[in-house]
C-alpha cells in the first residue's frame, strides 16, 4: 500500500491538469469570497442577523467547481489516456489503487483548502467592515471565536469531500467531461435551482443532496444564509457535513465495485 | 524460477462475439514467439487477460505458473507494452517510468537505467506529449523493461515506427531472448517478425490456427520448388519424370521440378547430359508462408463448423 501511496503521489505531483486545478481552488477560494464580502453591505446598527462568518466564506460555490475537476482528473486523465491499464498491470489491486487516489487527493486536498478557508476567512473581514459589518450590530469576529473554527475547518473538509465525490463519479463513468458534469449537477444544481422549488422540496434538497454540507459554515439558525434568507436550519452542521461525506463515500464505493466488474 | 506464458482454454466472450475461443498456448523461455493473426483475431484481448486487465469467461491465464494478480511486484516478473500512447500529456519521460518504479519498488536508478537503454536519455525531461510515436514506443519497452522481468508481453511493439525503429525493436527483442527471457510479441503482418521470431503462434476469430516454429512455417510452405532453364526442355522433363518428380513445363525453356530437392535435380540432369542453363530454388516467404497457413486453417475451420452445428 505504502509503494502505491507513493506512486499515487508522485502522478499527482507531475500531473498539470490536477495542480491547475488545485491553484485554481484556491484562487476562487479567496477570490471570490473578497469579492462577495466587497459588495455586501448592511445598514443595521442593532441586532443584526447576517450569518458574517458565511459571509467570510462565500467563496467556495465557486471554489467546488474547480476542485471537483480535480479530483476527477485524478482518474478520468488515466481512462481518457488509457494509462490506468498500465496503473493496473503495476498494480492489480483495484481497491488499493483507488484507496490511494483517494488519500492522497485528501491529504492534498484538506490541509490546501484549510489554508485558503483561512485565508479567505481573514481578507474578508476588513471588507465587511467597510459593508457596514460594525459593532454594535456586528462585532468583530476572530477565528477562535465561537463556531468560526467549525466553520472554517468544516469549509475544507467540504471541499475535500466535494474532490473525493468527483473521484468516485470518475471511476463510475470514466469519461472526464461527464464526471466533472454529473458531479458539478449533484453540487452546484441543488444550490442553483433551490428556490424553483417549493418549501418542502427545497428541505429535502437541503437535507439529502451533496449541499447538505453547506450547513456546516452557518454560524446563525440559517444554514445558507448569504444566498437565501430562510430561518430555520433542515440539518445539523456536522450531520450535513456527514451528509456530503456520504455521497462522496457512496460515490467511491461504487466505483470501485465497477472498477473490479468491468475490464479496464 | 518458472518463466513460461501458457493459456488453457482460454475464453472471452464481448457481447455475441468470441474474442477468445478457447485458446490453449505453451511460450517457452529464450526464444522469440511471436503472435500473428489480423486485426481483430482476439490478440490485445489474449495479452489482456494474460495481464488481469480483463477477465476470462473461462479457462485459465497463467504467466509464470501463476495467475497475474497473485503475482508481488508483478513487474519485476512481467513487463508489458500495451499502448504506447497511453501516456499522460503533461507528464515527463522520466516522471512516468518514476511513478511506475514507485509502485513496485523498483529502486529508481533503474529509471535512469532503461531510458539509456532504449536510447531516451536525452528526451526524458520532455512532456509525453512533445515525443514523437517512435520515442512512445521506446518508452514503452523502457517501461516494460523497468523492473528487469523474466517474462515480457509486447503487443504490437512496431506499430507506427520507421524502419529504423523497426530494425531497433527486432535487435532489441532477439537479444532479451538470448538472455533467456521469454518474448511474446503480438504482430498482424507476418513480415515484421521475419528474422525475429523463433515460434509462431496464428490465431484468427480467436482460435488458434498454429503453433510451429519459423522453420517449420516456411518449409511446409516451400514444397521444394525448383525452376530449372534449359533449351533442351522436353528432354529434362522426361528425365524427371522418370525419376518419379512433378515436372510441370514453364515456357519453351523453363520447367517448374516439384518434389525434388535442387541438388538432386541438377546431380540427375547432369548424369543424363541434359544442358543446363540455371537453376532456381524458391523459398516461400515467411508472408507467404502465412497467408497460406491461414488460407489452410480458415477452410478447416469452415469445413468444421457443420460439424459442430449437427453435434449440438
Amino acid at each position: 500500500m505504502t509503494d502505491t501511496l507513493r506512486s499515487e503521489w508522485l502522478k499527482l505531483r507531475t500531473q498539470r491538469g490536477t495542480i491547475v486545478a488545485l491553484a485554481t481552488t484556491c484562487v476562487l477560494m479567496v477570490g471570490m469570497t473578497a469579492f462577495f464580502a466587497s459588495e455586501s453591505e448592511t445598514n443595521a446598527v442593532l441586532g443584526g442577523d447576517d450569518d458574517v462568518v458565511q459571509n467570510a466564506l462565500t467563496g467556495i460555490v465557486f471554489a467546488q467547481l474547480a476542485i471537483v475537476v480535480a479530483g476527477a482528473s485524478l482518474i478520468t486523465g488515466e481512462f481518457g489516456t488509457g494509462m490506468i491499464r498500465t496503473t493496473f498491470t503495476a498494480t492489480q489491486s483495484r481497491l488499493r489503487v483507488l484507496l490511494a487516489k483517494a488519500l492522497v487527493l485528501s491529504l492534498v486536498t484538506f490541509p490546501l483548502a484549510l489554508v485558503t478557508s483561512i485565508a479567505a476567512f481573514l481578507v474578508a473581514q476588513p471588507l465587511l467592515r467597510d459593508g457596514g459589518y460594525v459593532a454594535p450590530a456586528y462585532p468583530p469576529v476572530s477565528l477562535t471565536d465561537p463556531g468560526v473554527p467549525r466553520a472554517v475547518v468544516g469549509t475544507a473538509l467540504l471541499l475535500s469531500a466535494y474532490a473525493l465525490l468527483a473521484l468516485g463519479v470518475g471511476a463510475i463513468v470514466r469519461h472526464s467531461g461527464a464526471t466533472i458534469a454529473t458531479s458539478i449537477g449533484l453540487i452546484f444544481l441543488p444550490f442553483l435551482f433551490l428556490g424553483a422549488f417549493p418549501e418542502h422540496i427545497r428541505t429535502k434538497i437541503e437535507q439529502f443532496t451533496p449541499l447538505a454540507g453547506m450547513a456546516i459554515q452557518s454560524t446563525t439558525d440559517r444554514m445558507l444564509a448569504p444566498f437565501d434568507g430562510r430561518s430555520g436550519m433542515p440539518i445539523g452542521p456536522w450531520e450535513g457535513l456527514g451528509v456530503a461525506f456520504a455521497w462522496a463515500l457512496g460515490a467511491l464505493v461504487l466505483g470501485y465495485a465497477l472498477l473490479r466488474a468491468r475490464d479496464a | 524460477m518458472d518463466v513460461t506464458i501458457e493459456t488453457r482454454g482460454l475464453t472471452k466472450r464481448y457481447g455475441r462475439t468470441l474474442a477468445v475461443d478457447s485458446l490453449s498456448l505453451a511460450i517457452r523461455p529464450g526464444q522469440v514467439t511471436g503472435f500473428v493473426g489480423p486485426n481483430g483475431a482476439g490478440k490485445t484481448t489474449t495479452m489482456q487477460l494474460l495481464l488481469g486487465l480483463a477477465a476470462a469467461d473461462a479457462g485459465e491465464a497463467l504467466v509464470a505458473g501463476r495467475r497475474y494478480a497473485s503475482i508481488e511486484r508483478p513487474l519485476t516478473v512481467v513487463g508489458a507494452l500495451l499502448d504506447a500512447g497511453a501516456l499522460h500529456p503533461s507528464r515527463s519521460a522520466r516522471s512516468h517510468l518514476r511513478w511506475l518504479a514507485r509502485s513496485n519498488r523498483i529502486p529508481l536508478e533503474r529509471v535512469d537505467h532503461v531510458l539509456q537503454l532504449v536510447g531516451l536519455s536525452g528526451a526524458r525531461r520532455r512532456r509525453a506529449r512533445t515525443l514523437s510515436l517512435g520515442m512512445r514506443q521506446r518508452l514503452g519497452v523502457a517501461a516494460a523493461l523497468l523492473g528487469d522481468p523474466p517474462i515480457l508481453i509486447l503487443d504490437e511493439p512496431t506499430i507506427g515506427l520507421d524502419p529504423e525503429g523497426i530494425q531497433w525493436i527486432r535487435e532489441t527483442l532477439r537479444a532479451l531472448a538470448a538472455e533467456g527471457r521469454t518474448v511474446f510479441v503480438s504482430s498482424h503482418l507476418m513480415g515484421e517478425l521475419e528474422g525475429t521470431a523463433d515460434h509462431l503462434i496464428v490465431i484468427g476469430r480467436g482460435r488458434l490456427l498454429a503453433d510451429l516454429s519459423v522453420a517449420e512455417v516456411i518449409a511446409a510452405a516451400s514444397d521444394d520448388r525448383v525452376e530449372v532453364q534449359t533449351p533442351e526442355a522436353p528432354a529434362a522433363m522426361t528425365v524427371l519424370a522418370n525419376a518419379g518428380a512433378t515436372v510441370i513445363s514453364n515456357g519453351r525453356d523453363c520447367v517448374t521440378v516439384e518434389g525434388m530437392p535442387a541438388a538432386d535435380v541438377a546431380a540427375l540432369l547432369t548424369s543424363q547430359r541434359v544442358r543446363l542453363d540455371g537453376l532456381l530454388s524458391t523459398r516461400a516467404t515467411l508472408e507467404e508462408a502465412y497467408f497460406q497457413l491461414t488460407r489452410d486453417a480458415a477452410e478447416h475451420v469452415s469445413g468444421a463448423l457443420p460439424m459442430e452445428s449437427s453435434g449440438s
